[in-house]
Order: structure tokens, then sequence, then C-alpha cells
């Protein structure tokens, strides 16, 4: 049967392309997901955001707008 | 976040629905009387073909939308289709020269239905092409909106190319005035074949939209309302 390397190349053209269409779209997503994860790491460890401890009242405020 | 790692049910399902109408098409149909085994390729050309065409329908829908509208997530289908359009595109051409070499005995020809084919993939890579070169979030959406309505008209040309100019490739087969010309059952492979590439179309569209909105979300220069 001669056209069956023609059939057969067709259908793993097929199959192959659209693996590695769907592979692509995860390795994307992957990147992405790392991506969102640093930047909440990077929120978490933010110095803007500081303790109640060390965070000026609201008296500091008014001495520094005086000063 | 919208993205999911793992594999979905739906994704499964279209998975095997595909896996399914592969195995019936090779093995199961018996060949065409005329052409033998090599028009199995008809069971991944068309519907290759015709999704195609509906990706790049999915395009334009948005891209209008978005225009109307102004709302990211109509961008975000638009890129999601015309990226998936682009891939089947891409396999009808390769799909359809391996036909073409078998029954006319040679890969290529500027037949009108093969050029204009040719000139859709490289419109809707030059949409990928525009897109990726333009840093701002908002103009980008913008610009590919007009993109994607401008390139919409190749697909009609494209499809009425046989009918329009003489050439090499069939006239249709299925969608032209009275019954197909194909026999019933080589016609319902060609449906179930259809059905099973369309949920993997839906699919691949959901998770690459999907992808789109986690990169948007992850992208801090937005502003809210996106």
């Amino acid at each position: 049967m001669t056209e069956l390397p023609f059939v057969a190349a067709s259908y793993l053209i097929v199959i192959g392309g659209l693996a590695a269409y769907i592979t692509s779209i995860a390795r994307r997503e992957a990147v992405v997901r790392r991506t969102a994860q640093a930047i909440g790491r990077e929120r978490h460890h933010d110095p803007g955001v500081v303790s109640r401890d060390n965070a000026a009242t609201d008296d500091d405020e008014a001495a520094e707008a005086d000063r | 976040m919208p993205m999911k790692a793992r594999v979905s049910t739906f994704g499964l399902l279209a998975g095997t629905a595909l896996a399914i109408t592969t195995i019936v098409g090779l093995f199961v149909v018996p060949a065409d009387a005329a052409q033998g085994d090599v028009q199995r390729i008809m069971y991944v050309h068309v519907p290759s073909a015709w999704l195609a065409y509906l990706a790049f329908l999915v395009t334009f829908v948005s891209s209008v939308l978005y225009l109307w509208r102004r709302e990211l997530r109509f961008d975000r289908l638009a890129i999601a289709a015309a990226e998936i359009g682009l891939v089947l595109t891409g396999i009808t051409i390769v799909t359809g020269a391996i036909w073409g070499k078998a029954t006319w005995g040679k890969w290529w020809d500027w037949d009108p239905r093969l050029t204009t084919t040719a000139i859709l993939f490289v419109v809707y890579a030059g949409y990928l092409l525009v897109r990726q070169s333009l840093g701002d979030r908002y103009r980008r959406a913008r610009l590919a909106a007009v993109y994607g309505i401008v390139a919409f008209v190749n697909v009609p040309i494209v499809h009425f190319s046989v009918l329009w100019w003489r050439g090499l490739h069939q006239a249709p087969t299925v969608i032209r005035p009275g019954d197909p010309s194909i026999d019933h059952t080589l016609l319902f492979e060609l449906l179930a074949s259809l059905l099973s590439f369309t949920l993997v179309f839906i699919w691949a569209l959901r998770r690459r939209t999907a992808l789109e909105a986690g990169r948007d979300a992850a992208d801090l220069t937005l502003g809210p309302g996106t």
C-alpha cells in the first residue's frame, strides 16, 4: 500500500502538532505561575508593609509636620 | 488565578474523542473507492481547516466586542483564538501538501485555494507579531482588534476561492447546494472527527484564554477593571 506513509505522516503531524502546542501552553502557564508566586513573595516582604509596633503613630506624623 | 496546571475532565474528554475518531478514521471506515486509503487524510485535513475558520471568526467577533466595550477579556479571547487558528492553518497546509503529493504528484501548487490559505497563514502570523511588538497593553489590544477585524476578510476569500477561480483543489463536497457528494459512512466519520476537533479547540481556547488572564493578573502596570 503506497499511500500508507502519506496517511501516517499526516496523522502524526496533526497529533504531534496539537501535542506540541498544548505543551507550549503548559510551559507558558508554568512561567506565569512562577511569576505570580514571585510577585506574591515580593509583596509579602515589601518594606512598605510594617508591623503595628513599628508603624508611625498619628502623634509622630503630627510632630513631623510641625517640624 | 484562573489557571489550572492539571488536565481538566473536559480536556480528557476532548483527547479521548480525538483518539477514538483517529482510530476509526484510520482503521474502521472503508477506503474511498476513487482515492483509496490516502483519502483518510480528509478526516484531519478538513476539520483543521474548518476549525481554523472558526478560530478566526472568534478573533473577529472578539475584536469587534473589544472596540465596543473596551474590556480586556475580549482581547484575551481574540489572541487565544488567533494563535490556535494559526496552528490549525499550519496543520491544514502541511496535511494538504502531503495529500497533494499523493494525489497530484506534487507538494505545492500556486492554486487559488493553496495560495489564499498561505496568505491567511502569513496574515495571522503578522497579527501575533504586531501584538508582540507593542508594549502598552491597551494600545496593543486596540491595534490588534483593528488588525483582527481587517484580517478576517481573508477567510471568505479562502473558502470561496475554489468556486471563484479554477484550480487543482476540489470544489466543496459537504457545504454546497444539494446533497453532499460524499458517501454517508465517510461523511459520518468526517462529522465525528469535526466534533472531536471542536472539543479540542474549545479546551485549548479556554486554557489559552486563562493563560492570558494569568499574564494580565501578573502585570502590575494594569489598572483595575480589566
